[in-house]
């Protein structure tokens, strides 16, 4: 492939340059035909000549180009990836055309039990159904159905129970980065007193671009 | 009420049981009393709440929900700390650990924590929504959206079927005549018959699949087969606000189901 050509030009991202060897334009191909969140690692898989220093460097540019051009979407860091997604503002257009994006429905023992995951993790059975007062194992078993919790090892010890963590397809339903995404438990007390409201939460994504 | 429910309960035994695992526990139902009495957590009026919780309980139990032993153990738990605070020097002399109403509090706030992030992680679900990507499993628009406050839980229902039941007992009594037939409903029939109705509509009103029971043993199928549906993750139950009317509708998704 056409390798040797990136290396000469890594040291530079002309903002006009459309040339198919400029390493963001290629960045930006990939992604604008990916379907599925990009992670860093899978692009230097591809891309072996640009290391993850110069990988991370084109895709804040391209945030950047997007955020200083005002356009209708953005680069954004879900699931530990990459990926080109419309900007919420725009919701209410889409769905003139398309029914509502597909959401996680889950019951309530189900979506605490998650949280306790999310929060905890990893994170034993045992500990879920004492925090949950009952006993959760089929719970956490349709989870792991539902590909949103998997078995991440061991608990040293006694036992060795397995240990419980949220996965990828987790963070991509949740439109979260990574678990340190979300809001520590004791800023959802304050979220959730009655001066404020939950469409005050935080999101990674709406925070750095505002204080562009 | 629960009397006259109990007075079916006998012949429906064999019929059916219901596994009520998967559903919420008795932390779930004590804060739900808790939020309905209007009380602070750290301020539990525990005869009150107890006098309460035993209700639910014997609801269950005479429902013949294969209850879990964790509603039980909390029950005993509820009626040793009210013995401790009628009586006083009973607490002093026994020390028995689990009896400790600090610590129940202690574990309501804990357990209150996390329903609250799972609420938060709902939110983010609902905000996920707005933002397409790529070939997001878009479909062309049907019938809009509906949107629904809150799933209802098993303490929701309990409740509604508690209302509906005591509405026919009232009927049961103003009517002079019975006439006595033979009851041959089985939850696996109200399955299908729910299945058909859902298959015509959207959504079902869970009030009013309760208009076609004939009988108490009727109603308590029809309950049955509806927890079992939820069970099943044919159906999800939700709400458009707290205490509100409950809805009996089919998950969006195939990976959606309820558990």
């Amino acid at each position: 492939m056409e390798t040797e050509d990136i290396i000469t030009d890594n040291n530079t991202y002309p903002q006009q340059d459309r040339s198919k060897n400029n390493p963001k334009s290629i960045l930006e191909a990939i992604l604008f035909a990916a379907s599925e969140p990009i992670t860093v690692k899978q692009f230097q898989h591809a891309l072996p000549a640009m290391n993850v220093r110069e990988i991370r460097k084109a895709l804040t540019e391209i945030q950047d180009d997007y955020q200083s051009t005002n356009r209708s979407f953005r680069l954004m860091e879900i699931a530990n990836g990459y990926q080109i997604c419309t900007r919420p503002e725009f919701s209410d257009w889409i769905r003139k055309f398309y029914i509502q994006q597909v959401r996680v429905t889950l019951s309530p023992s189900a979506l605490e039990t998650l949280a306790i995951v999310a929060y905890k993790q990893p994170v034993t059975r045992n500990e879920v159904s004492t925090i949950r007062g009952v006993n959760s194992d089929s719970v956490i078993s349709s989870l792991v159905e539902k590909e949103l919790v998997c078995v991440s090892g061991r608990k040293e010890g006694a036992g060795r129970s397995l240990l419980f963590s949220t996965t990828d397809t987790f963070l991509q339903q949740f439109g979260l980065k990574d678990p340190s995404e979300l809001p520590s438990l004791e800023e959802i007390e304050q979220l959730l007193s009655p001066s404020n409201g939950l469409e005050n939460l935080p999101t990674g994504q709406e925070e750095a671009e505002n204080e562009l | 009420m629960l009397e006259q429910i109990s007075s079916t309960n006998s012949s429906l035994h064999p019929i059916y049981s219901i596994k009520i695992d998967g559903f919420e526990g008795p932390l779930d139902l004590l804060l739900e009393l808790i939020q309905k009495e209007e009380m602070d957590i750290r301020d539990i009026q525990i005869s009150i709440i107890t006098d309460r919780y035993l209700e639910y309980v014997n609801l269950m139990e005479q429902l013949d929900l294969d209850l879990a032993s964790e509603f039980l153990v909390m029950a005993a738990r509820l009626l040793h700390i009210k013995s401790e605070s009628i009586l006083p020097q009973i607490a002093e002399k026994t020390k028995y650990p689990i009896g400790n109403q600090a610590q129940l509090v202690q574990q309501l706030l804990e357990y209150k924590r996390y329903k609250e992030a799972a609420q938060v992680l709902d939110v983010y679900a609902e905000k996920r929504t707005l933002i397409y990507n790529r070939s997001s499993k878009l479909h062309s628009d049907l019938d809009g959206t509906r949107t629904y406050e809150i799933k209802a839980t098993l303490f929701d229902l309990l409740t509604a079927f508690k209302n509906i039941n005591d509405r026919i007992s009232n009927i049961e009594q103003d009517e002079e005549y019975h006439t006595v037939e033979e009851e041959t409903i089985t939850v696996e029939d109200k399955i299908a018959f729910i299945e058909r109705q859902l298959a015509n509509d959207d959504q079902l009103l869970f009030d009013d699949l309760f208009h076609f029971t004939s009988s108490k043993l009727d109603l308590i199928v029809t309950f049955l087969a509806i927890l079992e549906l939820i069970r099943l993750g044919t159906i999800v139950t939700v709400q458009t606000g707290l205490f509100e009317s409950i809805y009996i509708v089919k998950p969006v998704t195939e990976n959606s189901g309820s558990i």
